[in-house]
């Protein structure tokens, strides 16, 4: 069974004489699954993330697989958990295929392996990501969108246990934000991986996500299965905004906005 | 079974995982080719570097033929002692000099340009010449300097005491935790500025005569170092390359951003700290012994960025070598430009460096 999970209890964690995450406990994520977490834009999604991923000092309990990862030491940590930044940095004189073997390469593990072996495994990677024909590409010549893509081959290439995507579908068009949702939920299953990604779009929450975590402020203010994680009132709650969820021909949930709620305070949205 | 491994692979596929059990020939291939070329690159590199010292040594005031210097050099019959003479205790001891120093700024310089994740950072632009120039005038001009020295190395010591320090200055900075590498390299511009005023208030108060051998120091010159100075350079490099290349993963790494460097494991704080220290050995060494030549650090890197890219495999190597090639023609060019004149090595750096450079910028992209 996949019962390995990750548990996160009573997280504390900020910068200094700033704390922006306050004693948050999620439900437990489990392997092979992808949680979806939203929340307007300075609720502390990227600061959860690079708590998880050790480059914030944090206090609580993050369980994993019998190990507490935020006392576990940098190089152990990254052998378990990859964090993927919002933004690649310019001006890189590196082509696709060698940041993506770097990624592999920079830890022990791989480091001394043999060229072949490594090239082997960024390949797969651009292949099934649908960028092999940018491989010898140099970075800087890349489209915003596609350097999202490199960005996520760089994470996924590891193969690690916790992924941590921070935003990784902003800068894709439609077909592409479907290619990523898609792949990274068949690797997450077939590599029983546990998949944390902050979504901006809700519509990619909804349809994707087997877990649904939207944060505000620091805090929880709700989680659980897609359609009970976001609903038209949670959603005038925390982003004041009129919607509605609409569930098209096939069923499937979908978001529909209606526009800017005047009163702040106001959670009945459905009007007529 | 021939084809059970291809079978495996496939199923493995299938089933959703990246598991990569074959290689793929075309496109392992065309990276195997990539890397040659920049493999190419780098030898090509070492061997243009070859040429510049040949044609180095065998140029001069005195006029030996290429013929007499290769008999001089490998000590074969017919070399006269004075040949002998001039190629073992002038020639070659400038030609060496020029090339360990730019191997030495150059490799410096990339390593900084990565830790401090800015292409205009290099020992010059930080401070760290400007921190050497003010240690040389000291000794110069007020004869102050680490006593118990024989005199002949109180201006390379206090060059190099005040050239280190100002890179452990730039240190301890970064070990202060949430400093970017920004800032530094602010802080670095605010120590050039700094150092260079208290040059002029020392120059003011300086005698004529100090005066004129303090700014012929600035200017940068080979000919004041001897075989000590090349073996203390020598040692310093071999020290300090293959700590580099050791790191060559981390600090490729480090482009990506100092968060995804983390989160790939690597200990981004210690290697911006022994990076740091190999930085200021290498930088304080060159500056404290030929003066300021401060184009080197800069551009060495960038052309080697230009022409390999920067996986640190290759760059670091690049760097260093385009550093030595780039000084060995200066050299070269500091006794043939003007006849019987040998021009300061630093001006020359500069004047035959930045036409290169430039077309270089306006053209390039990674090979
Ligand atoms: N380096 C930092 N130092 C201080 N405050 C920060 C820093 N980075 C982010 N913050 C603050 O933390 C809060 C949460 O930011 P973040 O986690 O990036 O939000 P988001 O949910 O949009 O990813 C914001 O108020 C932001 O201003
Ligand atoms: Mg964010």
């Amino acid at each position: 069974m996949t019962d390995k999970a990750l548990h996160i209890t009573g997280i504390d964690a900020g910068y200094p004489r700033r704390p922006i995450i306050r004693n948050l406990s999620l439900p437990p994520m489990r392997a092979g699954t992808i949680t979806a977490m939203i929340g307007p834009n300075g609720a502390g999604k990227t600061t959860l993330l690079r708590a998880l991923a050790g480059l914030l000092p944090a206090k609580g309990e993050a369980r994993y697989d019998g190990r507490a990862l935020l006392r576990l030491s940098p190089g152990d940590l990254a052998r378990h958990v990859t964090y993927m930044p919002q933004s690649l940095p310019q001006g890189v004189a590196l082509t696709v295929i060698e940041s993506v073997m770097t990624a592999l390469r920079v830890s022990a593990a791989a480091g001394d392996g043999p060229d072949a072996h490594v090239h082997a495994q960024a390949d797969a990677v651009l292949q099934r990501l649908d960028i092999g024909h940018l491989a010898f590409s140099s970075l800087d010549e890349l489209s915003g969108g596609q350097r999202q893509m490199v960005s996520l081959a760089q994470a996924i290439v590891r193969r690690p246990h916790i992924l941590l995507l921070d935003e990784p579908t902003s800068a894709l068009d439609p077909r592409h934000q479907i290619d990523v949702m898609e792949t990274v939920k068949e690797i997450a299953a077939a590599e029983n991986m546990i998949v944390l990604a902050v979504l901006h779009d809700l519509n990619l929450a909804l349809r994707w996500a087997d877990l649904v975590v939207l944060l505000k402020d620091g805090a929880m203010v709700s989680a659980g299965p897609p359609e009970e994680a976001v609903t038209p009132e949670i959603l005038a709650a925390t982003y004041h905004i009129a919607a509605r969820i609409e569930h098209c021909s096939r069923g499937l949930p979908h978001v529909v906005f209606d526009g800017r709620l005047r009163d702040r305070t106001a959670t009945d949205t459905r009007g007529g | 079974m021939p084809n059970s491994a291809p079978a495996a692979t496939a199923a493995t596929a299938a089933a959703g995982t990246i598991a990569a059990d074959a290689v793929d020939p075309a496109r392992w291939r065309l990276y195997r080719r990539m890397l040659q070329r920049r493999r190419l690159f780098v030898l090509a590199l070492a061997g243009l570097l070859l040429i510049a010292l040949v044609l180095d040594i065998a140029t001069g005031p005195a006029g030996l033929s290429v013929e007499q210097t290769l008999k001089a050099l490998f000590g074969l019959d017919g070399a006269g002692r004075t040949e002998s003479l001039i190629l073992w205790s002038v020639r070659l001891p400038q030609a060496l000099t020029a090339i360990l120093v730019g191997a030495a700024l150059a490799l410096a310089g990339a390593e900084m340009q990565t830790i401090l994740d800015n292409p205009l950072a290099s020992p010059f632009t930080l401070g760290v010449s400007s921190a050497a120039s003010f240690g040389a005038a000291l000794a110069m001009i007020l004869g102050a300097g680490l006593p118990a020295l024989p005199p002949v190395w109180l201006v390379p010591a206090n060059a190099f005491l005040f050239a280190f320090g100002s890179v452990f200055l730039l240190q301890a900075l970064a070990s202060r935790r949430g400093t970017r590498p920004d800032r530094l390299v602010l802080f670095g511009i605010a120590m050039v500025f700094t150092f260079n005023a208290l040059v002029a208030l020392v120059q003011f108060v300086a005698s004529e005569s100090a005066l004129q051998q303090f700014v012929f120091w600035t200017m940068g010159s080979i000919s004041r170092t001897g075989w000590p100075e090349i073996a203390v350079l020598t040692a310093a490099l071999a020290v300090a390359f293959p700590a580099a290349f050791r790191a060559r993963w981390s600090l490729t790494a480090l482009r990506f951003g100092e968060d995804r460097a983390r989160s790939f494991g690597v200990p981004v704080a210690r290697l911006r700290f022994l990076t740091l220290m190999r930085v200021s050995l290498l930088a304080a060494l060159a500056v404290a012994f030929v003066g300021t030549i401060g184009f080197i650090g800069l551009v060495g890197p960038h052309i080697a960025r230009l022409i390999v890219g920067e996986d640190h495999r290759y760059f670091l190597p690049a760097s260093l070598l385009t550093g030595a090639v780039i000084m060995s023609f200066a050299s070269l060019a500091s006794k043939v430009l003007i006849p019987g004149v040998m021009l300061p090595i630093g001006v020359v750096t500069s004047l035959v460096g930045i036409p290169v450079f430039v077309a270089l910028i306006l053209r390039g992209r990674p090979a």
